[in-house]
């Protein structure tokens, strides 16, 4: 399968599309025994309303660190040192905390991995659902419990006003994360974040629960901020994408931008590492070579040199700002690209880049 | 929930006769013949003939147990000989004393315990955290006599006349009196296991008290309880208060706490809704073990004290080789035991549904 076989055309979106959150110049970093380590060090990004945001990058990058920060609730010895976080207008960085709990789980919510580890064992599931709407709705307990088992249905929970009264530990995966989206969209917030809300699940469930979060989008106008190591559904269901390394935005722009005109040689290599769907014969993919540096100890200039085919003299020795590309099609971080040199648009091209230049 | 308890109530059975099975055999054992080792060397022949008789000690062993099994069903435990009455009246009398001081050691440890615990673990490396698990680290390596006997020292002597003074001997001040529930209630003429009950209450000074609205006894009651229990209680609240730190400090990192600060509850409700609860799991368990260590601290604390309840009683009995209290009490004893793992469960599943459930 190819990417283009996977993305069905979708209406453009851009900048014309109203901004609901706003992140720019993100900053946090972990007091740790070996000092500070910067997990996200100057991330910028948009997600407009009723929009999809894909965030990809290798594990370690900073993905649940950022989307931890935008909900204020990276905990010490974690501090966000810097950044404006802009949500429908308002810096959520200067929120007091009253304000910033009554955001949460309300306006911003958030589903995670681990759906069973999730839920909290000793209540059931009725009674994690009614909790929010009675925080958040003022609902009495039985209006909650009525809500609750019409969320459950929503979410495609079979024979909902009995599960009600059951505990996580009986769920499935993924029924437990059907119950957590239930939970994040009870208040019908306009901001969702998914932490790799599939990565526990089996193949068939991941799908169920892409089309479930892709229904409820369509649905309720929910922006979402998908955090995913697979790029299938990336290409499947994002309107643009964030990619990262090393807890620095690599490239960020439109969905069909980053598929088919990225500028960024670390999202290139992401690209060709993949394959979209079943196995090919005689199609050969080409993960790129070594590992993400440790956070505390990355190598100077471009963080990405010493695994770049593209690697320049400079790369070495300075930071690549994040800036708009001269082609116009996305904003990324790389030396060559920024001055117009890099051309990645074919796939493969990064395996086989360094003779190309 | 109910079908747990009775499902724990049933295994208990064979655990029940186990142990009464064991007291049984233990008797069997003690060298020389069961006459002499009950009423003593000076027992005459005659004497020893109708003793064999009477308790059936000359029929099969099958039987014999039988016999035995019967008295106790019948609350007759046997005559002590050291006291000249039956064990049944005096565990009555003394058991009481004991329970009081074990539930208000019990009660101090586990209500200032669990909540010290939770102060040091969400001010983490606070002042407060600090001194607490200091203070934690020493209360558990004090013994109980020791701390028992500097208590009574310092609040009796040191204090004396001062309104900081507490008593440090016996239940009730020389002069005061309590009149036990049973006449209050007027059910003196009453029979049966309910009387046995009221009569067990009535012993409990304080419980005594407080039903019958004996204010003034109260008082002194609960003045004259304060040292035992802190001596019997500085040990597990010690321990209590480590454990519930330590397990909700773990508790505290886990997916379903980020959860539910991702909801927008107050720090106060995650902590106490979604953190303590899971947290206690285990300080449930570990207060359940400490009820053990309880019972052989009762027995110091009330030597120190000059309480007589059970724990003075064993070691009265051991003294005089009462053979006949030591298996009564033994009984007893273990039935507590049986009952206090009866209630740790309960409770765990209470906290637990994958227990309850399962
Ligand atoms: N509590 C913490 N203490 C110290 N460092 C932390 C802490 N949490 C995260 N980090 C640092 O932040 C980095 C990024 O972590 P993060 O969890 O955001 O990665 P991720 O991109 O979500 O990875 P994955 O795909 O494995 O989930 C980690 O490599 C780690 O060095
Ligand atoms: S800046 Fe240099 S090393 Fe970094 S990605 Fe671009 S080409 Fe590669
Ligand atoms: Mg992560």
């Amino acid at each position: 399968m190819s990417i283009s076989e996977l993305r069905e055309p979708r209406r453009r979106v851009g900048t014309t599309g109203e901004r609901l959150l706003d992140v720019r110049g993100l900053r946090t970093s972990f007091t740790t025994r070996d000092g500070v380590v910067r997990a996200v060090d100057g991330i910028d990004f948009h997600v407009n309303r009723g929009e999809i945001l894909g965030l990809v990058g290798e594990s370690g990058c900073g993905k649940s660190v950022t989307s931890l920060s935008i909900l204020r609730l990276i905990a010490p010895p974690g501090r966000i040192e810097a950044g404006e976080l802009i949500f429908d207008g308002r810096d959520l960085l200067k929120l007091d905390s009253r304000q910033m709990r009554e955001l949460r789980g309300n306006r911003i919510s958030m589903i995670f991995q681990q759906p069973t580890s999730s839920l909290n064992p000793v209540f059931s599931v009725g009674r994690q659902l009614e909790e929010v709407l009675e925080l958040h709705r003022n609902m009495k307990r039985r209006a909650a419990r009525d809500r609750a088992a019409e969320l459950m249905r929503m979410v495609g929970i079979p024979d909902p006003v009995r599960r009600l009264d059951a505990f996580p530990h009986a769920l499935s995966g993924g029924m437990a994360q059907r119950v957590m989206i239930a939970m994040a969209l009870a208040c019908e917030p306009e901001l969702l974040i998914a932490d790799e809300p599939t990565t526990a699940l089996d193949v068939t469930t991941q799908e169920q629960i892409i089309d479930l979060l892709q229904e409820m989008q369509a649905e309720f106008n929910l922006s979402i901020i998908l955090i995913t190591h697979d790029l299938g559904v990336v290409a499947r269901v994002a309107n643009s994408i964030l990619v990262m390394y090393a807890g620095r935005p690599a490239e960020f722009g439109e969905a069909d931008d980053i598929f088919y005109r990225c500028s960024h040689p670390y999202t290139r290599g992401l690209l060709d590492s993949v394959d979209y769907g079943a196995y090919r014969p005689g199609e050969h993919l080409h993960p790129i070579a070594g590992v993400p540096p440790r956070l505390d100890q990355l190598p100077p200039g471009c963080a990405f040199h010493p695994r770049c085919l593209y690697a320049e003299p400079i790369c070495r020795d300075s930071v690549p700002e994040f800036g708009r590309v001269p082609s116009g099609h996305t904003v990324a971080a790389c030396h060559p690209a920024l001055a117009g040199r890099l051309n990645l648009h074919r796939a493969g091209a990064h395996a086989s880049g360094a003779r190309e230049l | 929930m109910l079908r747990f308890v009775l499902r724990r109530l049933l295994l208990a059975i064979p655990v029940l006769f186990g142990i009464i099975f064991v007291v049984f055999a233990l008797a069997r054992l003690i060298p020389g013949d069961p006459c002499r080792a009950q009423l003593g060397e000076r027992a005459t022949a005659a004497v020893c003939n109708d003793f064999i008789h009477r308790f059936g000690l000359d029929q099969p062993i099958p039987v014999q147990f039988g016999i035995y099994v019967g008295q106790l069903a019948h609350g007759d435990l046997g005559t002590s000989l050291k006291f000249g009455r039956p064990v049944t009246d005096l565990i009555i009398e003394r058991l009481p004393v004991t329970v009081e001081l074990t539930l208000v050691a019990l009660l101090f440890a586990t209500v200032l315990g669990i909540l010290l615990g939770v102060v040091s673990a969400s001010r983490r490396n606070s002042a407060v955290d600090v001194v607490t698990m200091f203070g934690a680290n020493i209360g558990v390596s004090i013994p109980v006599f020791v701390l028992g006997l500097v208590l009574a020292w310092f609040f009796a002597v040191v204090l004396r006349g001062t309104p900081f003074a507490l008593p440090p001997s016996g239940r009730l001040s020389s002069g005061i009196s309590e009149i036990p529930l049973t006449e209050v209630w007027g059910l003196t003429g009453m029979q049966g296991p309910l009387r046995v009950l009221a009569d067990f209450v009535s012993h409990m000074t304080i419980f005594n008290a407080l039903l019958t609205g004996q204010w003034g006894p109260l008082g002194d009651a609960l003045r004259h309880m304060i040292l035992p229990a802190v001596a019997l209680g500085t040990i597990p609240l010690a321990i209590i208060a480590r454990m519930t730190r330590s397990s909700l400090l773990d508790v505290m990192g886990l997916d379903y706490i980020r959860t539910a600060r991702a909801k927008g509850l107050t720090e106060r409700l995650v902590v106490l809704r979604h953190g303590l609860r899971n947290a206690l799991l285990p300080v449930v368990t570990i207060i359940g073990l400490q009820l053990g260590g309880l019972l052989s601290g009762a027995v110091l604390t009330e030597t120190i004290f000059n309480l007589s309840g059970v724990g003075r009683t064993v070691t009265e009995a051991i003294t005089g080789r009462d053979y006949v209290v030591i298996q009564g009490l033994t009984i007893v004893i273990a039935v507590g035991y049986l009952l206090i793992n009866l209630i740790v469960d309960v409770s765990y599943a209470y906290l637990d549904p994958r227990i309850r459930l399962s």
